[in-house]
């Protein structure tokens, strides 16, 4: 995931990199023989030497033997110091080939260690990323499951409102308004209306029913009948058990309320 | 969020609803023609046959009454004497509401104890526990009391089976009528004649108290009204005035009596008589015919037919000076013979109702009215003292006969006459 999210330009700019490091190793690699002879120390070494064998040539026409004696000795001590002049070079050159490739280990290193560091940026980005990713999948599927729960309530509460809106729909009120009527004239036909209770009675009762339908218990609430009316609606509860059962069983109610309000003759 | 705060709202709200939620379910009308109820035959305690069957009576007042669907004797299962003894399972298996039992022992001197006892199937409850003396020349008058407190305490209603009703039997043929006033016990028994004439008897009232009668005659050769007492048949004519003496109705107090009277200027009008001073006051003045008087319950007002509208229809008038007439009745164009129910909401009238007079409720308050009988010539409509029922005539086969409906016209039958024909009925009041 990190790798992937990795810059393009930094695998392409390192290819190029290398690619010039090798072309330039093949062309100069060819020409120099030798890494020791390179020629921007030579013509320098040249000329130091050309300044002390032409001082030496001069001294040497006015003494022979002696001069030339100490013409070797100088010569001598001029190879000595040649050759540690050369040696001093050598150990110069060696000194700047160990620094250049100090320099270029420590670029390397300094390379590497950008790298690295840029890697472990890169790295600490992305396990900062990948954490924030895990954070945020966390977060995320907290939040799913948060809506999820969410979601179950309202959709559980939505179900309870559908059945609730469901008792409000036209269908089911159809069917509620068919099982009220089957009950209506279950219990009309078994009501014996007392003569002269038309006039502004209203009896309500309620009566309990069991699956089935059998009344297992009445009782009135207001009421305004008389003794005999009450025992009329008594008996015509009684006599209508079993109430008729509902045309959908979800209708049934474990308490109807019966409400006794005989219409003007 | 106004959905949100919908849900949140609905979801403190469900509880409320499930736990309220029920059926309400509205009862607007007894549909049951008849309550079903088993009269078993009253236990006899002494030797021999019993005196007299009461439950059989009562079985018959509360048959005929068309409210009540008495078990056939022969289906009863058990023959219970208390109310301890009536088994609700056994009966609810026949389909009964109530049971009837009770037991009948001698007491000294030709008298009797009755005592019976009603109870609900519904719930077992003892509606009814009642003893009481008897003669037993009463026995069948105490058999219709019983009928009438069956039927007050399972209908609210105070039963009219212990009354009496009046009515002018007419016989023979044309040219040689005979008109006799009979009373009778309200299920035709002990039927006798109070006042009999070659010459028409008509409009026969009960006195408030139930002692005497008033009514038209005419076997002076004129009309002239009549005040008879029961009990001794001694007759008193009360008014005798030229012209029309007619429809007379005791005032509720009984010290009064309403006529219609055309006097000496043929204006037929209503008046009222005191009996004590024989003062006479004049309730209408109006060149139409004013007749039929009924008081109202209190006595206040008046309640008379008048065409002064062109058509008979019926009016009210207050009893106090300078009260004005006022029109009741609207619908149809025939609307007479007011008779006002004992709670003063209805009047029973005649009216016309498609080509045919038939009995008619009259809401005393809106003038509403409702047909209740479906022959052809319905008349004289008289109001049990219950208000319950409605006694009339009904020509039937082109005899007159008499007929009950309900206040409420869901039950109307024939009381078939033995011979003749039966006119004018009149309920009695309640008798004590």
């Amino acid at each position: 995931m990190s790798s992937t999210m990795r810059p393009p330009i930094a695998p392409i700019g390192w290819s190029i990199a290398l690619h010039a490091v090798l072309a330039g190793l093949l062309i100069f690699g060819l020409s120099l023989p030798k890494r020791d002879e390179q020629p921007v120390i030579l013509p320098i070494d040249a000329v130091v030497v050309d300044d002390a064998v032409l001082q030496a040539a001069g001294r040497k026409r006015e003494d022979d033997q002696r001069a030339e004696v100490e013409a070797r000795k100088r010569v001598a001590a001029e190879a000595e110091e040649k050759r540690l002049e050369e040696e001093r070079i050598e150990q110069e050159q060696e000194r700047q080939r160990a620094e250049e490739q100090a320099k270029q280990e420590a670029e390397q290193k300094a390379a590497q260690k950008a790298k690295a560091e840029a890697d472990a940026k890169l790295k600490a980005e992305a396990d900062a990323k990948s954490k924030a990713d895990a954070k945020a999948a966390a977060d995320k599927k907290r939040a799913t499951q948060e809506k999820h729960d969410r979601d179950a309530r309202e959709a559980d509460l939505r179900a309870k409102l559908e059945e609730e809106e469901t008792r409000t729909s036209a269908g089911f009120q159809s069917l509620k308004a068919s099982y009220v009527r089957a009950i209506q004239a279950h219990v009309e036909q078994r009501w014996y209306e007392p003569p002269g209770v038309a006039a502004g009675l209203s009896c309500t009762i309620y009566v309990t029913q069991i699956p089935g339908g059998e009344v297992t218990g009445m009782r009135f609430g207001t009421c305004n009948g008389n003794a005999a009316v009450r025992q009329s609606i008594e008996t015509a509860v009684r006599n209508a058990s079993p109430l008729p059962a509902p045309p959908e069983p979800s209708l049934f109610e474990r308490e109807v309320e019966l409400v006794f309000t005989p219409k003007e003759n | 969020m106004l959905r949100r705060g919908l849900l949140l709202m609905l979801a403190l709200a469900w509880p409320i609803s499930q736990a309220s939620a029920q059926l309400t379910v509205q009862i607007l009308r007894g549909m049951a023609d008849s309550v079903p109820i088993a009269i078993v035959p009253l236990g006899w305690e002494g030797a021999g046959d019993a005196p007299w069957d009461v439950a059989a009576t009562v079985q018959s007042d509360l048959e005929r009454s068309g409210r009540f669907r008495p078990l056939a004797r022969e289906q009863l299962i058990e023959q219970p004497r208390t109310a301890a003894e009536v088994d609700a399972a056994d009966w609810r298996m026949l389909k009964v509401d109530y049971v009837l039992v009770g037991k009948l022992s001698p007491a000294a001197e030709g008298r009797y104890e009755l005592r019976y006892e009603l109870v609900s199937i519904a719930n077992g409850e003892r509606l009814l526990g009642t003893t009481m003396p008897v003669d037993g020349k009463a026995l069948r008058r105490a058999s219709h009391r019983v009928a009438d407190a069956v039927y007050e305490k399972i209908l609210g209603v105070r039963g009219a089976f212990a009354t009496r009703v009046a009515y002018v039997a007419v016989e023979g043929p044309v040219t040689k009528r005979s008109y006799r006033l009979v009373v009778a016990d309200s299920d035709g028994a002990n039927e006798y004649t109070v006042f009999g004439s070659p010459d028409p008897i008509m409009s026969p009232a009960w006195s408030p108290d139930g002692r005497s009668l008033a009514y038209v005659s005419f076997h002076t050769g004129l009309a002239a009204v009549y005040v008879q007492t029961l009990s001794t048949g001694q007759q008193v004519q009360v008014s005798a005035k030229a012209g029309i003496n007619g429809a007379p109705s005791f005032s509720p107090d009984g010290k009064q009596l309403a006529l219609a009277l055309s006097r000496r200027d043929g204006n037929v009008d209503v008046y009222i008589l005191d009996l004590g001073s024989q003062a006479l006051k004049r309730v209408t003045d109006d060149p139409a015919i004013d007749t039929e008087p009924a008081w109202s319950q209190d006595g206040r007002s008046m309640y008379f037919t008048s065409d002064r509208a062109g058509a008979p229809q019926v009016y009210v008038v207050g009893l106090d000076e300078g009260a004005r007439p006022r029109r009741i009745t609207y619908d149809g164009s025939y609307n007479a013979r007011p008779r006002v129910a004992p709670d003063g909401s209805m009047l029973a009238v005649v009216t016309l109702d498609r080509g045919a007079y038939r009995i008619g409720a009259v809401d005393a308050k809106q003038g509403s009215l409702q047909v209740l009988s479906s022959g052809q010539l319905d008349e004289s409509p008289s109001i049990a003292p219950n208000g319950a029922d409605i006694l009339y005539t009904s020509r039937v086969n082109g005899r007159d006969t008499l007929a009950i409906v309900s206040s409420d016209g869901r039950i109307q039958r024939q009381i078939a006459a033995s011979s003749g024909e039966l006119r004018e009925p009149a309920w009695s009041p309640f008798l004590n």
